[in-house]
């Protein structure tokens, strides 16, 4: 299958998911105008993606400086399906990104955290740019 | 912004089943079970995300009041005002209107502060642009900037009312900031500043262009015209401790407030001679001079007028008691009300 990438804008993150090298990446802002509208291409692909019969180890990097309660929601979700392909078996990491003198963002990556049984979640802090 | 309950199609489709599933009627039987199971599941996992969504949000909108307060802090309060409630797209625009400014600095400051170490300057100066702010604040002038020991205001945007207003409100707002001087020259010196701090100001009428000034990517709100730089040469050109006015604001505030006669400045940048005026100090209520004493009795040939702006009660009493007249003479009456 193909890769997805979606340049980031003003609103919107990048979104750089490599079925090869099996790394997923959203990176940047995210209060779209229309959330569901956005993102529908991002879980028409990951459940494409997930459906393959593969063992691979899959690597997703959530690097949102950013993000509004839709968005918020769609990561949700988003972590549920990845949560749902690592309870049959799919072997998958996601690591939370925050600057290291953002507090608020550490804080997000620990509430998503909480609600994930099956994924690998790791908080990684990165230097302030 | 528009409504957005496409994000919760899924939980909408759960929903509908359970609705449709208690239509059938048929309550019994494992297929209920089930589909009771599947919306226990479903139910469980939107009462989760919905306290991960309102944590979230109340995270962000308290991020949000901490950057709003903390950016208050770097513009006016009028300006962040306009920020913060207007609607529509931050661009590049001006208009015409007529405003009061205001300049004021420290004369000699970049001596003074040259025999000063740099933290002594620093408490110094933001201590006398703190009190100065309020004043400011208190005459609703937006303060426009700061550039070192100067001062700069304007009164009209973008709150307006009226020029008289405007322009008698700075007035004030310039008395006051004198009386509130002298109260800090005795603080200062008694810190051990030994050379006394005096400041000139000035204040013009008229026209201006306000709005955003600068570039897409940065800009500042503020002004530019004549006004604005009249203001800034009469501030100039005032001596220590004086407000000169220029003409059309005299016009606005002449009833309220008592100058000297007009002088004739020249004036950089300005081919013309402008007229200015000195501001002595506020009428009273009556619309009289609250700081002038007059006595007149043309019959027993007395005529006293005593500006208390430039002379304590203590002296004018003092110069009294060394008068050599006899005590019958004094007009005891007329000496009480200097007390």
């Amino acid at each position: 299958m193909d890769n997805l990438i979606i340049e980031a804008t003003k609103y919107t993150p990048e979104i750089s998911f490599d079925c090869n090298k099996n790394l997923l990446k959203i990176k940047g802002k995210s209060y779209p105008e229309n959330t569901s509208v956005f993102y529908k291409p991002v879980f028409d692909w990951l459940r494409k993606y997930l459906g393959q019969d593969e063992k691979k180890d899959v690597t997703v990097n959530i690097d949102l400086i950013y993000f509004n309660s839709s968005s918020s929601k769609i990561l949700m979700d988003f972590c549920d399906i990845l949560d749902e392909a690592a309870s049959d078996g799919k072997p998958i990491s996601v690591n939370w990104i925050y600057e290291e003198d953002d507090e608020d963002a550490f804080e997000f990556g620990e509430e998503f955290q909480e609600d994930l049984e099956f994924v690998t979640f790791n908080l990684v802090r990165k230097a302030v740019e | 912004m528009q409504k957005d309950n496409s994000i919760f199609s899924k939980e909408d489709e759960v929903i509908k089943a359970a609705e449709a599933l208690l239509k059938q009627g048929e309550l019994n039987g494992e297929n209920f079970l089930e589909k009771y199971k599947s919306l226990l599941k479903s139910y469980k996992k939107l009462l989760r995300q919905t306290k991960t969504v309102t944590r979230v949000s109340d995270n962000q909108q308290r991020k949000l009041n901490r950057i709003l307060e903390r950016l208050g802090r770097y513009v006016s309060f009028q300006l962040f005002k306009k920020i913060t409630h207007e609607k529509g797209k931050v661009e590049i625009r001006t208009q015409r209107k007529k405003l009061t400014v205001f300049f004021s600095d420290l004369k000699d400051f970049s001596y003074t502060s040259s025999h000063m170490e740099g933290e002594a300057l620093s408490e110094f100066l933001n201590s006398y642009l703190e009190i100065m702010t309020q004043i400011v604040i208190k005459w609703g002038g937006t303060l426009d900037k700061y550039m070192g020991d100067a001062i700069m205001v304007f009164f009209g945007d973008p709150e307006f009312t009226s020029d008289e207003d405007h322009a008698l409100g700075c007035v004030k707002m310039a008395v006051e900031m004198r009386e509130k001087m002298k109260g800090l020259r005795s603080k200062w010196y008694g810190l051990g500043y030994q050379d006394p701090l005096h400041f000139r100001m000035g204040i013009a009428t008229g026209y201006c262009t306000v709005g955003n000034f600068g570039s897409s990517e940065r800009m500042d709100y503020t002004i530019i015209g004549t006004p604005v730089n009249l203001a800034s040469r009469l501030e100039t050109a005032a001596d220590a401790d004086e407000v000169f006015i220029s003409h059309e604001t005299w016009s606005y505030v002449k009833d309220k407030v008592v100058c000297e006669p007009p002088v004739k400045l020249h004036l950089k940048g300005f081919h013309h001679q402008i007229l200015a005026h000195k501001v002595l100090n506020l009428r009273d209520e009556s619309g009289k001079d609250s700081r002038l004493f007059l006595l007149e009795d043309e019959e027993k040939g007395v005529n006293i007028k005593i500006d208390f702006s430039k002379v304590s009660k203590e002296d004018v009493l003092s110069i009294i008691s060394e008068i050599d007249l006899p005590p019958e003479v004094l007009p005891e009456t007329k000496s009480s009300q200097l007390t």
